[in-house]
């Protein structure tokens, strides 16, 4: 079929001929030359023996030639074999014609058996286009053969005018035939194949779909993870602003004044932070101990030796990490407000050891030297009161708070839960 | 008009967080009202519904990856009214039967809060 906007030439298409194409084109050109020498030389005979026999058989003369006419005109319309629905019945039509014609020359002759012959190669032969097996194929070609072999004795032992009425009659027909036969074997090969490359391009697309509809798939299921990411920070978000609004509330509860509240609440809100960002490198697994208390009690360090770190490398889980950080950076803006950190020769020291009984437990304990002396405070405030409440609140832990003479101490034990 | 208050009124807080339910339960206190308890989980709760007078409830319906869901069927076999307060999302967890409950998102208006509360306690 033409494409549209695409330049043609006058073969076919534009496509480039495959080698059975170009095939094919030659013994098309072959076929048509022959019958047209067959054609001139017999006609060239018919006008002589017609005019040297003017009333002997000239109705025979008539149907030659009109047989002659529709086989020409049948391999002229048949060229176009971009058109396979009208070489069909082009085709059909000059069969038709030709097996008329060759009966009514058989009867007018007074001989039947080269008719009939020719008939019943003819209709062997069309069976190819019908898809018949290869047999049919064979068959046909055999008959076709012997036909040829009886046209050629009867040329042989028959009078003269007789076998040149044979010659103009069978020559034609067989190369026809013959012609037909290969045209149509092609375009059930072109049909085939057609049909074969229709199956290659249908998996094609097929396997196209099936990567397209696994794409799909992969999309859908990151936008899926995509979206339960929001949805959890957006409720990090959500408790995120209640806790500060608690800590706010909480903080203005317990200040004498606005700048003890602007200090106390500035703290806390930065140790949040402090606390979200490392978490939220560390993807929301969780610190090790040592990482924690670093973090928030760290800034409080006037020297090298003021903050003294001793905790393994104990693994803390993000929810434990916020109660624990908080309560731990009390503990610290305590000392630097009361305590050890609030001199230059006092320091802290901040140990940890898991025991491994029946009932594991993590112990941190937090203990204050060199500064100022303590004694328990009279009124507890809210920083006061965290320390003591959410561990045991929220992580079922125990805390002891103790201020003998040389600086607070501070027991921490948490549960550690059994690994799910 | 007479300042809003829960006088008399025992309620339970249900949230996973110390700080939350800490400042809930003076801001309760503030409007007169009794705080039976602020617990952080179900069995918590669930102990102090066993020894604790309570009228009305406050659930996170979220506890640190847990549903209240069965908590809220416990109270509503029991009559206890109770109200959610949720963080984004969370209103997913709840069966059809309990999203016509109120419900308040983080960080919750203490005046809405306790004007609801007031309705649901003290209705006659």
């Amino acid at each position: 079929m033409p494409q549209p906007g695409t330049r043609l030439d006058t073969t076919r298409g534009g496509a480039p001929e495959s080698p059975s194409e170009s095939g094919d084109r030659l013994l098309l050109e072959r076929a048509r030359l022959c019958l047209r020498l067959i054609a001139a030389g017999v006609a060239a005979v018919f006008v002589g023996w017609i005019a040297t026999h003017p009333g002997e058989q000239p109705l025979i003369s008539l149907v030659q030639g009109a047989n002659f006419l529709a086989v020409l005109t049948a391999l002229r319309f048949m060229r176009n074999a971009t058109d396979p629905m009208r070489s069909h019945i082009v085709g059909f039509a000059a069969y038709a014609f030709t097996i008329v014609a060759t009966g009514a020359v058989g009867i007018l002759a007074d001989d039947a058996t080269t008719p009939l012959l020719i008939m019943v190669g003819m209709s062997v032969v069309s069976g190819t286009m019908l898809g018949w097996s290869p047999w049919w194929q064979l068959a046909s070609v055999v008959i076709i053969i012997a036909t040829a072999i009886w046209t050629v004795a009867s040329v042989v032992t028959s009078p003269p005018h007789f076998w040149l009425q044979n010659v103009g009659s069978v020559a034609p027909t067989l190369i026809a035939t013959v012609f037909m036969a290969h045209m149509l074997r092609r375009q059930r090969e072109a049909i085939e194949r057609a049909e074969r490359d229709r199956l290659v391009r249908e998996e094609g697309l097929r396997e196209a779909n099936r990567r397209l509809e696994k794409e799909i798939h992969e999309h859908q299921r990151t936008e899926g993870r995509l979206r339960f990411a929001m949805r959890e920070l957006d409720h990090r978000v959500k408790n995120t602003l209640a806790t500060v609004q608690a800590v706010a509330d909480q903080t203005l509860n317990s200040s004498t004044d606005m700048g003890e509240f602007a200090d106390a609440f500035t703290g806390r809100l930065q140790a949040m932070a402090r606390i979200h960002g490392a978490l939220a490198q560390r993807r929301w697994e969780g610190l090790t101990l040592t990482d924690l208390v670093e973090l928030v009690v760290g800034p409080y360090r006037h020297h090298a030796e003021s903050v003294l770190i001793a905790c393994d490398g104990t693994f803390v889980g993000s929810e434990l990490v916020r109660v624990l950080g908080m309560a731990l950076h009390e503990l610290a803006t305590n000392a630097a407000k009361y305590g050890a950190l609030s001199t230059a020769g006092g320091h802290v020291s901040i140990t940890s050891r898991v025991d491994d009984g029946s009932a594991p437990c993590l112990h941190i304990a937090w203990d204050e030297h060199g500064g100022p002396a303590v004694c328990a405070p009279t009124r507890r405030g809210f920083g006061m009161h965290l320390i003591e409440e959410a561990l045991v609140y929220e992580a079922d832990g125990r805390v002891t708070l103790r201020f003998p003479g040389q600086g607070l101490h501070c027991e921490i034990e948490i549960p550690v839960p059994p690994p799910s | 008009m007479t300042a809003p208050s829960l006088r008399g009124v025992y309620v339970l807080i249900v949230e996973d967080n110390f700080v939350v339910a800490d400042a809930l339960r003076f801001m309760l206190t503030g409007f007169d009202a009794i705080v039976s308890a602020i617990v952080p989980s179900l069995a918590h709760a669930s102990a102090a519904l066993a020894v604790d007078r309570v009228d009305v409830a406050i659930l996170d319906i979220n506890l640190n990856g847990t549903s209240v869901v069965p908590l809220a069927e416990d109270l509503r076999a029991r009559g206890i009214p109770f109200v959610f307060v949720s963080g984004y999302g969370d209103e997913d967890l709840l069966p059809e039967h309990l999203r016509d409950r109120p419900r308040f998102d983080k960080p919750v208006e203490a005046e809405r809060l306790v004007a609801r509360l007031i309705e649901i306690a003290l209705r006659p």
